[in-house]
C-alpha cells in the first residue's frame, strides 16, 4: 500500500472513532457554540428593557462613588448585610434586577446577581462587559 | 550513525528558567462557617538557571497570595498560597491568579482557585414584600443551619410590632419555619427580622432577614 | 541475501533495529497517552483549542473530537508497526501544525496552557512543548528515513 493508501486509511479509521466520541462522550462538547449563561445579559437588551430595570453595582464604594450608572444600588460582599436594606427599599416585587461590576473578567457580578437570586430575587442577571461596556455604549450614543 | 545524531539534538538545548507547576488549578472544599479557602500551588525551577518571579496578581480583591521569595535556583522548589476571603460570599467562586517571571513577563501563568461555598444558615427567601392594597396574607420564610455547621437556631425576632411572626420548630435548633404577617397592607412598612443562634460562642451570628410592604 | 550475518555488521544492524524499535514505542507511548489524556474531557479540551485564539468554536469543538481520535490510530499504528508509512505522514503533520499553533500563541503574547496532554499535566509557557515537539519532529525523521520498503 502506497504512503497515501495508508494515510487515508488511517484518516477514516479516526473519523469513524470521532464519531463514535462525538455520539456518545458523556463530556462532549456542544457543537454548535460554547455554553451560554442564561443569567447574563447584553447591555442591547438592557437598553430593550429600559427603565424598568434596577441596577446593582458590585464594584467597591470608591469606585460607585466616582462614577456609576444612574440609579444604581451598590451592594458588595463586603458591606452586604447594611446595604441589602438599601436595596430592599428600592426593588419592587418581580422587578427585573442587573448587576455590574467593572469589566468582562470580573466575577463579581454574576456572584452577587448569584447570591440575589438565592436571596429571593428571581430575576437577577448580570452585565455582559459590566461598566466598560456601559461606558463605550455612552461614548458611541447608544 | 542516525542515533548519536538524533540524541545530539535532545541535548542542544538552550539555556532557560521554566517553572513547572504541579497543578494550575485548584478546587476548595469549604465547609459551612470557614472563613477562608486556602489552596498551595507548588512549583519547581526545571530550567538551567534561576527563576525570578516578579508580580503575583490576583483577579479579585478578596483573593490574596503570598510568596515567601522571589528568586529560585534550577532545581529548587517554591509554592504560592492563596487565601480567598469568604464573608458573606456563597456558591460558586472562581478567582484567578497571574504569575508573571522575569524571564517571559509577556507570557504569565495563570492559576486558578476554585471553591463552592455552601450557606452557614439558609434563610429562604431571605425578604418578603408585600404591595400595598394586597392581600395581608401570611408568607413563609424557611430557615435552616446546613448539616456540618455547629450553630443552633434560638429565636426569631421582629422589630416592628406591625409585622407579625409566627415561629414553629421544624427540628429544634437546627430547622424553624416563619410565618411573617403584615397588620394591614394600606401604608408602606419595613422589618428586620433577626435570626439569633449561639454560634460562635464568644460572639453570636446574627442573621438576617427583611420584611416590607411598599 | 542473509540480513544480518554475523561479527560486527550483524551486532551493528541488531543495536539499529533494536533503537528504531524504542524510538518508535516512546512515540506510540506519547501519542497514545497524549490521545487518552484528551479523550477524558473534550468539553475541556475544546476550551484549550479556543485559548489559541485561531478558530471559532464549532471547528474547535469538531478538532478537540478528531485530534485525539487521531492521535490514538497513529499510537496504535506505531505499537503495532503496522501501516507505519501513512502514520509517519500524519505525525509529521500533526507536530507541525501543533508547533506553528505554538509559535503563533507565542508570536501574539498568549498565556495559556498547551493542551498537549489535555488536564493530565499542566505546564506553563509555550518553548518546552515546542522544543519537545522540534524533538519529536527529528526523531519522526530519524523513522522516516530508516524504514525499511
Amino acid at each position: 500500500m502506497t504512503v497515501w493508501r495508508q494515510a487515508g486509511l488511517i484518516l477514516l479509521v479516526a473519523l469513524g472513532l470521532a464519531g463514535a466520541t462525538a455520539a456518545i462522550h458523556p463530556k462532549r462538547p456542544s457543537f454548535l457554540a460554547p455554553p451560554q449563561d442564561p443569567n447574563e445579559v447584553s447591555l442591547a437588551q438592557t437598553k430593550e428593557w429600559g427603565r424598568s430595570v434596577l441596577w446593582v453595582d458590585a464594584r467597591s464604594e470608591t469606585e460607585f462613588v466616582a462614577e456609576h450608572i444612574p440609579d444604581a444600588i451598590c451592594l458588595n460582599f463586603e458591606n452586604w448585610n447594611q446595604q441589602f436594606p438599601k436595596f430592599l427599599d428600592h426593588f419592587n416585587p418581580g422587578q427585573r434586577v442587573v448587576v455590574y461590576c467593572s469589566a468582562t473578567s470580573c466575577q463579581l457580578s454574576r456572584e452577587i446577581a448569584e447570591k440575589l437570586r438565592t436571596s429571593g430575587v428571581a430575576d437577577a442577571h448580570y452585565l455582559e462587559g459590566g461598566w466598560e461596556a456601559w461606558k463605550k455604549g455612552q461614548l458611541e450614543g447608544r | 550513525m542516525r542515533l548519536p545524531l538524533l540524541l545530539s539534538l535532545f541535548l542542544a538545548v538552550p539555556a532557560f528558567a521554566q517553572l513547572k507547576w504541579d497543578t494550575l488549578e485548584q478546587t476548595v472544599k469549604v465547609k459551612p462557617g470557614d472563613s477562608e479557602a486556602i489552596a498551595k500551588y507548588h512549583f519547581t525551577n526545571v530550567g538551567s538557571k534561576t527563576a525570578t518571579i516578579e508580580a503575583v496578581k490576583t483577579s479579585c480583591g478578596c483573593t490574596t497570595a503570598a510568596l515567601t521569595k522571589n528568586d529560585y535556583a534550577p532545581g529548587e522548589s517554591g509554592e504560592i498560597v492563596a487565601r480567598m476571603e469568604i464573608g458573606t460570599r456563597v456558591g460558586h467562586q472562581e478567582k484567578s491568579i497571574l504569575v508573571t517571571t522575569k524571564d517571559n513577563p509577556k507570557l504569565p501563568t495563570a492559576l486558578r482557585l476554585l471553591a463552592d461555598i455552601p450557606e452557614a444558615v439558609v434563610v429562604s427567601p431571605s425578604f418578603v414584600m408585600w404591595s400595598l392594597g394586597e392581600p395581608a396574607n401570611p408568607k413563609t420564610i424557611d430557615i435552616k443551619i446546613t448539616d456540618g455547621f455547629p450553630a443552633k437556631l434560638l429565636k426569631v425576632d421582629s422589630d416592628n410590632p406591625d409585622i407579625k411572626i409566627e415561629v414553629s420548630e421544624v427540628r429544634p435548633g437546627l430547622e424553624m419555619q416563619v410565618k411573617v404577617t403584615p397588620k394591614n397592607t394600606t401604608r408602606p412598612e419595613s422589618a428586620t427580622l433577626l435570626v439569633r443562634t449561639d454560634y460562635p460562642t464568644d460572639n453570636p451570628q446574627t442573621y438576617y432577614a427583611y420584611a416590607r410592604v411598599k | 541475501m542473509s540480513s544480518g550475518g554475523t561479527g560486527e555488521a550483524g551486532r551493528r544492524l541488531v543495536a539499529f533495529r533494536i533503537g528504531r524499535l524504542v524510538l518508535k514505542t516512546i512515540l506510540a507511548g506519547l501519542f497514545l497517552f497524549a490521545a487518552i489524556a484528551k479523550l477524558a474531557d473534550p468539553a475541556a479540551f475544546t476550551q484549550q483549542i479556543m485559548n489559541y485564539q485561531l478558530v471559532p468554536w464549532p471547528v474547535a469543538a469538531c478538532m478537540a473530537v478528531f485530534l485525539p481520535a487521531l492521535e490514538f490510530c497513529l499510537g496504535i499504528c506505531l505499537l503495532l508497526g503496522r501501516l507505519e508509512s501513512g502514520a509517519l505522514l500524519w505525525v509529521t503533520i500533526l507536530l507541525v501544525a501543533f508547533s506553528g499553533a505554538l509559535l503563533s500563541a507565542m508570536v501574539r503574547g498568549l498565556a495559556i496552557d498547551c493542551g498537549c496532554f489535555g488536564r493530565a499535566m499542566e505546564t506553563t509557557g509555550t518553548i518546552v512543548p515546542l522544543i519537545r515537539n522540534l524533538g519529536l519532529l527529528a526523531v519522526t525523521a530519524a523513522l522516516w528515513f530508516s524504514r525499511r520498503k
